[in-house]
Formats: structure tokens, sequence, C-alpha cells
């Protein structure tokens, strides 16, 4: 399954995140810790520097390269600082039915728009309910689809749930329209029957907030022979760890610890922990939401259930 | 290789042990190969914190601390061990690390057996085994009930909780209406769970031939706690939340504790040690259940036959399970935890 990464905090080398921690994002593709197969699809990233050029505005990476022998991706990285990185490394099934080109790779970030968003995860049956979905979208949204992938219809469809998808928006807007998204595609499966096990887990981003969802619809639901997605939860996981500095601390990689008064500065939410050393990550619980605000430096987490 | 007068102490020993009162005399003169006898001064350390080992031990004479240390200066002691207890068996179901630290309150002899113990049961399967796994398993399960318990006790851990409980259980409606015959099962998707893989085709037809198969609705709650269950259940497909009551404030919350996926067992912790349930098992989708009655398993394990083997299999297969739960609840409970520094 795909491989999903979100940092917000102190300025970054983005290196630390996407290619050189011990399961840094790109490790993760030939070498996750949680999956047997390799994610090489497509290597993206959005990140956003404050005090930069239009500071709004992300820097953009997609390539299909393979990520562990990318030097364009490797040299951008080490040169780039952000306070916030939306990233992703793309899976998909092996064989011919599966097109792998830069459009497919996420994030997704509709020109325009303020917010990206990034999916691990897939909508079984996915062409039964295609149309369906793009009904409900606004049109100047869905006129923007590109690509071929279940997610960026989803990401289609949670920009239409917002009032003015091109405008600035709140986290908590953002949480709504993540929220609405998720229950419009269940309203969808039950219109078509399609009862499987299904995950959603999103991390979205205007560069000043976050959400992460970790949802699963019909969890551990399957017809025939089980697959080891549905029978390994932690393939669907999202982990996250908070503190003042993610870096390399006396020869291991570990955020530093927060301040004494028991606040953070910075997070990392992923997949899998980035860090030889889990003890400091946390596990998010299926069927909830993050909403991940940076509030005169200090990160405030609020986990919801989803509860649908 | 130990000499006569250390073996005859070790025997001795380990015949003290509630661990092997139902072991003959020739498993026990096996147990007694990978065994071998240490004493400890005051104060001297059996093991420390984080140390890797597996290995088990009973106590011969004197007596032990076992500490958990909070911080560099900090020491918390869980509990201590006298004279034909056993402990050091927690590291078999995390992965060979000791979770605290273990010292000599006074001098002190042990049996230090070695962690082969677990093969060495695996290979002879007797009942006398059987008993001796299901006692470690049976601490295990307190162990992970008790980092359950802590997880509604501390008012510093902050759980989700589920707006509402339905009063109804499955069980208590009478789970007899809702069997379906266990042969039904698909043997091939059956292979694929995790608490299936030491199986092979011909076992896992036994197993089902004596099981049912009982389909549950999302929403309904599969046993409440504080009962006392007659089955143990194996999730083959959808998911089960594990839910903890208690008061906060006065009022009554829910807390969700844990989600257990396919392939893994449910109701199986009081079935070590015949006690109540210690939590809420609510589907939390469709969901389909092997149900396998206590009586039958207990039929199974006394019985000497092949299907002893059916029985030892699935003993072992909660076993793993155990080291998977005891794993992922000490993590919940540390984000639990985690969660009052950020909001």
């Amino acid at each position: 399954m795909c491989r999903l990464l979100g940092y917000l905090g102190d300025d970054l080398q983005v290196s630390a995140l996407i290619t050189d921690s011990d399961s840094s994002l790109t490790r993760q593709a030939t070498d996750s810790s949680v999956q047997n197969f390799m994610n090489v699809a497509g290597t993206g990233f959005k990140a956003w520097e404050n005090g930069s050029i239009y500071e709004d505005e992300p820097y953009t990476y997609k390539s299909i390269e393979l990520p562990m022998y990318d030097r364009t991706l490797m040299g951008l990285t080490k040169k780039l600082k952000a306070n916030c990185v939306l990233g992703h490394i793309r899976a998909t099934v092996y064989g011919n039915l599966s097109l792998v080109n830069t459009t497919n790779v996420h994030p997704f970030q509709f020109t325009g728009t303020k917010i990206a968003l990034a999916h691990n995860g897939g909508l079984t049956d996915f062409p039964k309910m295609k149309f369906a979905l793009a009904a409900k979208c606004k049109p100047e949204i869905a006129n923007k689809v590109e690509g071929t992938t279940d997610s960026e219809w989803i990401y289609a469809l949670f920009l239409s749930m917002l009032d003015d998808p091109f405008a600035n928006h709140t986290s908590e807007e953002i949480a709504n329209a993540a929220s609405k998204t998720i229950q419009e595609i269940k309203t969808l499966r039950d219109q078509f029957h399609i009862d499987t096990h299904s995950v959603i887990n999103l991390i979205i981003s205007n560069g000043k907030s976050m959400i992460a969802t970790c949802f699963t619809y019909d969890f551990g639901c399957y017809e025939g022979i089980v697959s080891p997605a549905v029978l390994s939860p932690q393939m669907h996981s999202l982990w996250y760890t908070a503190g003042d500095k993610f870096g390399e601390h006396d020869g291991s990689w570990a955020m530093s610890d927060g301040n004494n008064d028991g606040t953070s500065t910075s997070i990392i939410i992923a997949s899998e922990p980035l860090t030889r050393n889990d003890s400091s990550w946390f596990e998010i619980q299926k069927y909830s939401m993050a909403v991940i605000d940076r509030i005169d430096g200090k990160i405030k987490v609020d986990i919801r259930d989803l509860g649908i | 290789m130990n000499n006569k007068g250390e073996k005859t102490d070790i025997l001795s020993g380990l015949k003290k042990s509630s661990l092997f009162q139902h072991l003959s005399e020739p498993e026990l003169s096996t147990v007694s190969l990978i065994s071998s006898l240490n004493k400890f001064e005051k104060g001297a350390a059996l093991f420390s914190q984080g140390d890797r080992g597996g290995d088990v031990f009973i106590i011969v004479s004197g007596s032990v601390d076992v500490f958990i240390h909070q911080g560099i200066e900090n020491k918390k002691k869980i509990a201590t061990y006298k004279k034909g207890d056993f402990f050091g068996e927690l590291a078999f179901f995390l992965k060979d690390i000791r979770i605290g630290t273990a010292l000599a309150c006074e001098k002190t002899t042990v049996v230090v057996m070695n962690k082969k113990i677990y093969d060495l049961a695996s290979i002879f399967r007797t009942p006398g085994f059987v008993d001796f796994l299901k006692k470690i398993a049976n601490r295990a399960g307190a162990t992970l009930k008790e980092i359950s318990q802590s997880m509604t006790s501390n008012k510093n851990v902050r759980l989700q909780f589920l707006n509402h409980l339905p009063s109804n259980s499955v069980e208590e409606q009478g789970i007899e209406r809702r069997r379906k015959d266990g042969s039904n099962f698909k043997v091939d998707n059956l292979k694929n769970l995790h608490i299936f893989k030491r199986f092979d085709q011909e076992s896992l037809v036994k197993l089902c031939k004596k099981s049912f198969k009982v389909n549950i609705k999302k929403g309904e709650v599969i046993f409440p706690e504080n009962s006392i269950g007659k089955s143990f259940y194996i999730i083959v497909s959808g998911a089960v939340l594990i839910i903890k009551s208690f008061e906060i404030d006065g009022k009554e919350k829910h807390g969700k504790i844990a989600l257990i996926p396919p392939g893994r067992p449910l109701g199986h912790l009081s079935f070590f040690d015949n006690s109540e349930r210690s939590a809420t098992a609510i589907a939390c989708e469709r969901t389909t259940l092997m149900e396998i009655e206590l009586s039958t398993y207990n039929e199974l394990v006394c019985t000497v036959s092949d299907e002893t083997d059916v029985a030892f299999e699935l003993l072992e297969g909660f076993i793993d399970d155990l080291a998977v739960a005891m794993v992922n609840t000490n993590r919940a409970l540390v984000y639990a935890s985690s969660q009052a520094g950020l909001n």
C-alpha cells in the first residue's frame, strides 16, 4: 500500500523526512517495516516554507523515477528547508492494468486551490461508483481531474465539499470537508452495494495546518479469500511523533523531546515510524481524524472520532 | 550439564512450582536438562530492564523484587516473588526483552529454565505441558488485563468513547440460535488467518467440525464486560471493538481500548483462568465468528487422540496472539497517555 508522510513545525531540511532517516519515505519504497511489496509507482511531495517567495504556494516535486536512484530528488531535498511537508510514495497493483505516470503521483493540488491531498488505500469497485461520484463534484473541480486514480477523484470530491474550493480555509473547514467526503463516499458505496474493506487514509494540508484521516470502510469484510491488507491493519496505520526537532541525535534518528512545559513545536505524521527506535511514535486509532494546527509556534493535535 | 546433587535440587525446585504440577517424573526430568540452579546475593540483579533474554525463573529459596524504571532516578516496584513463584515469562511475549529489573531481596536460589522450555512443550504436547502453557498464557492474559485496566483508571489517559452501548448481548440472548455448522467455513480461506498458521488442512477441517459459524450485525454486542463465557471466538471476517466501561465524574463512559481485525481470537483471556470477561466486545462491522465452546476445547485437550494436536495448535495460536496483543495494548496505553499533553 502507498506510504504517506506529513510534517508541520520548525524549519527542517526536507531530506530528513524524504531520503535520510532510518525509514524515510523513499526507504519505505523498497524496505517498508510493515509490508513486503515495493511502492515504486511514483514519488511526490509538497513543501511550504515561511518567508519564501509566494509562501502560500508549496514547492512541488513529482517523479516516477525509482526513488533510490533519483539524484534530482536527493539533491533537491538536501537544499530545501520547509515548515510543512506532504509526501507520498505510490503503490499500485503489479501488472498492465496499472498506469504509472506523473499525473497519477500524489499529492494532488489543482491549479488555483490552496490545499493538497495524498491518499493511502483504495476504494474497492471504484469504477462502479466513479460516475456517481463525479456527479457530486463541482464541475469546475471535476474538469481538473487528469489522472486515472480513485485518489484524485477523492481529492475532487473533498474540494467540492468546500464552499469555495479556491479560497483559504481554516483547519476546521478542511476537517469538516474531509469528514463530509468520507460520508459521501459511504453513501455511494451503500447505493452501489459495495461492502468490502476499503481504506481511506488521507493527509491534507494548506501549509499551515494538517488533517489526517485513519479510516476504513467495512473494516475486515471481504469476499472469497482474505488478502494480506485486510489481515494486517498495520499496513494502513497512521503514526505520529511530536517534539522540538527531528534529526540525527547522537547517531540515532529521533524527534527530540518537546519543551519542559509539555508542548511541542513540530510534528510528523506517517504511515509507519521514520525512526528505528519507534518508542516515541503513537498510532492513531482507526475511524479517527487528527486535526493539527500550529498556533504561536506550538503544535495542537485534536484526535476526533469519525463515527461514520 | 548439571551434577547429580544439583539435578536433585533442580527437580525439587521444579516440583514445588505450580507451573509443573501436572508434569510426570520423566517430563520433569526432561525439563531439568535445560535448567540450572543459580544463587544470588542480596541486591544482585537477576536481569535488568532492557536486557535481552527469555529464561524463566522459579524461586527455590529467598525472594525477588521486580522494578520498572521511570527515568534515570525513579523506579517503581511492581511485584515481589517468593519461594515456589515463577517469573520472567513475559519476555517470551515481548520479543525476549525484559520490561523490568529483578533484584534479589535476600540471599536467593532460583531454578533458571532456558526458553527452550516452550519448544519442549510444543514437541511433547502432553496434557501436563498443555497445563504449563495455559498457566504461562494465563499470567500474560492477566498482565494484558492490568494494562487495559490502567487505561481506564488513570485520569491522564485519554480514550475515545462509544456514545451508546446496547444493553443486550448476543451471548445473553442465546448465541445457540445464531449458530450455523462450522463445516461451512472455507478451509482455504481460514489457512490465511494468523491464528491458524500452524494448522494443516486436516487439522483445520477437524476444528471446523467442532466449531460453529456465527454472523453478527454491525453494532451488536457479542458479550458484555463481567459476564461468564462458555465459548471463545476467532474473528473470520469483520472487526470487533473492545470496550471498557467506567465512571468519570459520576457518568458512565465506554472507552475504546482495542480494535480486533480478522484472524485474531476473542474472549479467550477468561478461558485461561475461568474468570469473568474483562471487557465488552462489540462488532464495529458486520462480522463472522468461529465459535468454539470451552467444553469442546477442554475435551479435545484431555482426550489423547489426533484431535489433541488440534487443541494444542490452537493454544499455541492464542499464545502467539497474546504477544501481539501485549505489544498493541501497551502501545495503545502509551498513545492514550500521550493525548493529555497535546491538547
